[in-house]
């Protein structure tokens, strides 16, 4: 039996989830403390996908970088095959999941006490060192859990995939895809069988994800908690 | 070294104007909540930018709107304790205090911690977080981790007010041993008169984001500038007075004063309530019978309220504070009492 | 407070009982029909043409791959008509005996091309498929698209289905294979020919051979458990007529010789 759907969403998921978290976590970064009316707009528009249909945001995404339009062919002529690619399965999974994480992370990022980042400011810290060593850290436990949430959506995705990166065994077909496809080829049994197969993925996966949150979080927790 | 702060800021609907020039060592900023104490710390440690003004300190501009110039916060050697101390909850001690320290080498470091960190009885808690510490143990951190910098100038934000009541006057004895050490200008911001009264050379009186008074601690306290001053710095005998013949006509006592200190356009009188005593006999100067009309206790004093006896109106007038054995002594003397303002003790304010 | 906790039994009451008055009031003047999704513009003119008579009932059109639609019929979906683009899906239902007796026919037929984006000159011919510059062929998903079955049968009997199964990627429905070739993310596509002529942004490069795959039929059936069995024959009635095969035609059907 082909098991590349098994692999194709675990590599996806987990490349989603690195690149979501990293760009989640900078974009609330920057994005915290700021007022004005631009950045209530921009936050509308960066959970725009969370909003729209999945299949709406994969259709989207396809108008957009597709080779019928003028950033798909400059991307084309770049030498570079984005739709119908492994790595289009990655953005329409990163782009589906952002919203979850750059909500998570700006929430997470901000209930930090303000104070804090003033009193670094105060002894001569610039803003890039107050973001390591001060927010993160003590964001951490919010960062986490948009982690989890980030993976266990990026493994769900099937409609931003699906038209993004095409159902293509071997290439693009991960499990929601494949099972998609089995019940409509009306092969109930493998439809079956690769929802038994996600389910538990899913639980081993997230299971993992929370027990190497948890440690990180208990490092930091411990010393915070004992006010 | 001269440190200069005069400028203009707005936060919301409240407008501050501060006005302050010193080249003492300890200035005591007093003023009710929301009086602008905070903001003006705030502005000078560099995390609020005034509209207009400039502030320097030896020389070097902080602040000056004119030229153009407005240092970050991280690059004006400020070193501010913020009144919840903001101590850094997953940093040790150590880690906290040598926060502003990390363009020194490690031995660099360490020699300017050791001393530092024993000299505010932190030594043996450096691995400790900020979690595992006592009110006072925080308090300390925080102090120390603001003069590891070396700073020009310190911020103290209500040091004193989030800790017990029984630990405040160990800590408070422990912070004048400092700051007498700390060769900078310090700006002690509070609502409580007898700590700066205490701790500061100086003191600033702020109201509704304006600056009542300015000058040493002896001469506002004895000499306030007007009666808002006055009833600010916890003055309790307070009258509209007008000159005359070289006296001053006390209105709301029915009294004529003799003063040490006086002046024509006089408009206020006033006396602290630990100054007024009372005499064994009638007729001295600036004697006057009275009656005891209640009195309150305090731990350590007792407040006694009197009624003068020429007075237009009814009530009590004055407030005396003595101690309890003076009390003790007195309380037990038949009516009429008498109570004597003494002049140079007497004060007037021209508004 | 009485009047108020009545109003709310009453606003729910209404919101419940909805869905069932609506049901109850379909059973006179309204017919769902499920069809291959390659249908979709042909059925929309019958339905406006048929609309138009008088006494005509109200039509509702569920679109889908044949696959799909037989499965949801399967599972009881209140379908009354059903046209599907390929005879295994009927052939399915008919054996599950949930077709009406004596309604099935079929209704249209079919031509199987390739199609290009509209100005490409690479492939000229089955074979230029094999071109390295050829990367992405899409292809209806081969086991629930009948339109793929066909392509897959086709190029079967040509020898070329292994030469080129690794591009291909495998769309759930014609109308997809269209979307990719249009908008030049695959490089060619196997669709009808009606699909073909919907769209000027794509060119049909070849047609293929009719001895290559079993002739597209379209068969069309009642459904036995349809609340509305007289409007729905009548309906399959239209579509067999001159003025349905007319419409049909127009849009690039063949229809059965009657």
């Amino acid at each position: 039996m082909d098991l590349s759907p098994i692999r194709l969403s675990l590599e996806v998921s987990v490349a989603a989830t690195a690149v979501v978290t990293l760009l989640g976590t900078l974009v609330a970064g920057w994005r915290v403390r700021r007022r004005g009316v631009i950045f209530e707009l921009l936050d509308g528009v960066f959970l725009l996908p969370l909003v729209l249909p999945p299949t709406v945001v994969g259709f989207l995404l396809l108008l957009m970088l597709g080779r019928a339009s003028p950033i798909g062919e400059f991307i084309y002529q770049l030498g570079l095959r984005l739709v119908f690619s492994w790595n289009a399965a990655v953005i329409a999974a990163a782009v589906t999941t952002f919203p979850l994480m750059y909500m998570t992370a700006r929430a997470a990022l901000e209930q930090v006490d303000a104070s804090l980042a003033e009193a670094a400011r105060t002894l001569g810290a610039g803003e890039g060192r107050i973001f390591r060593e001060i927010l993160l850290p003590l964001a951490w436990p919010g960062l986490a859990a948009g982690m989890v949430l980030t993976f266990a959506r990026a493994l769900g995705d099937f409609g931003a995939t699906l038209i993004l990166a095409g159902n293509i065994p071997g290439r693009t077909q991960t499990l929601p895809l494949a099972i998609f496809f089995a019940v409509e080829a009306g092969d109930t049994q493998e439809a079956v069988r690769w929802s038994l197969v996600t389910v538990a993925i899913s639980l081993a996966a997230l299971g993992a994800l929370n027990l190497w949150t948890r440690h990180r979080t208990g490092l930091a927790m411990r010393v915070v908690q004992q006010d | 070294m001269e440190f200069h702060a005069e400028f203009a800021a707005q936060r919301g609907q409240f407008a501050l104007e501060m006005r302050l020039r010193t080249s003492g060592a300890r200035v005591g900023i007093l003023g009710e909540s929301g009086a602008g104490k905070s903001m003006t710390l705030r502005a000078v440690a560099g995390l609020l930018k005034p509209a207009s003004g400039r502030i320097a300190m030896g020389g070097r501009a902080l602040f000056d709107s004119s030229g153009g110039v407005n240092l970050p916060a991280r690059e004006r050697q400020v070193g501010y304790v913020f009144q919840q101390y903001a101590l850094f909850p997953h940093r040790t001690v150590a880690q906290n205090a040598a926060f502003g320290l990390a363009h020194l080498t490690a031995t660099e470091r360490d020699a300017r911690l050791r001393p530092l960190l024993k000299r505010m009885h932190l030594d043996g808690m450096e691995g400790r977080y900020p979690g595992q510490l006592s009110g006072g143990q925080q308090q300390r951190v925080a102090l120390a981790r603001a003069l590891a910098i070396e700073p020009q100038i310190l911020l103290l934000d209500e040091p004193l007010s989030a800790l017990d009541f029984h630990v405040r006057a160990l800590v408070e004895k422990e912070l004048l041993d400092t700051l007498a050490a700390f060769r900078g200008v310090t700006l002690y911001v509070s609502h409580n008169l007898e700590e700066v009264y205490r701790l500061c050379d100086e003191i600033l009186v702020l109201a509704r984001g304006r600056v009542l008074a300015f000058g040493a601690k002896d001469e506002i306290f004895l000499h306030p500038p007007t009666a808002e001053v006055a009833r600010l710095t916890a003055c309790k005998n307070i009258s509209r007075a007008r000159a005359l013949d070289g006296m001053v006509e006390a209105l709301d006592w029915g009294l004529r004063l003799r003063l040490g200190r006086t002046d024509a356009r006089a408009q206020f009188v006033g006396i602290r309530a630990n100054h007024v005593t009372f005499a064994d006999a009638p007729g001295g100067e600036n004697v006057f019978p009275c009656s005891v009309v209640e009195s309150t206790e305090t731990p350590f004093r007792r407040t006694v309220y009197l009624r003068l006896d020429d007075a237009p109106d009814s009530g009590w007038h004055l407030q005396a504070e003595v101690w309890k054995d003076r009390w003790e002594e007195l309380k037990n003397r038949p009516a009429p009492w008498h109570v004597r303002l003494d002049p140079s003790r007497l004060f007037v304010t021209l508004a | 407070m009485q009047n108020r906790r009545a109003m709310l039994a009453g606003m729910l009451a209404a919101l419940i009982a909805a869905p069932f008055l609506a049901r109850a009031q379909g059973t006179s003047g309204q017919i769902t029909v499920a069809a291959a999704i390659s249908m979709k513009d042909a059925l929309e003119a019958i339905q406006a043409a048929y609309g138009a008579r008088a006494g005509a009932p109200n039509i509702t059109f569920s679109l889908g791959a044949s696959g799909i639609l037989q499965k949801q019929i399967e599972e009881g979906a209140p379908v009354d008509v059903f046209i599907s683009a390929a005879p295994a899906q009927m052939n399915a239902l008919e054996g599950k005996n949930l077709l009406l007796e004596g309604t099935r026919r079929d209704v249209a037929g079919n031509r199987l091309v390739l199609i290009v984006p509209s100005g490409s000159t690479t492939v000229k011919s089955l074979d230029d498929l094999k071109k390295p510059e050829v990367q992405h062929i899409a292809i209806g998903e081969i086991r629930a698209v009948p339109a793929g079955q066909y392509a897959a049968e086709s190029l079967r009997n040509q020898n070329l289905f292994d030469a080129l199964r690794g591009k291909f990627v495998y769309a759930q429905n014609v109308r997809a294979v269209l979307t990719y070739v249009a908008g030049r993310d695959a490089d060619a596509g196997f669709v009808y020919e009606t699909d073909a002529k919907s769209t000027d942004k794509v060119a049909i490069a070849v047609a293929m051979p009719a001895s290559s795959y079993t002739p597209v039929a379209y068969p069309a059936a009642v459904i036995r458990s349809s609340q509305s069995a007289g409007a729905a024959k009548a309906f399959l009635e239209y579509l067999s007529s001159p003025e349905g095969r007319a419409i049909l035609e127009k849009y690039g059907f063949t229809t059965p010789a009657k």
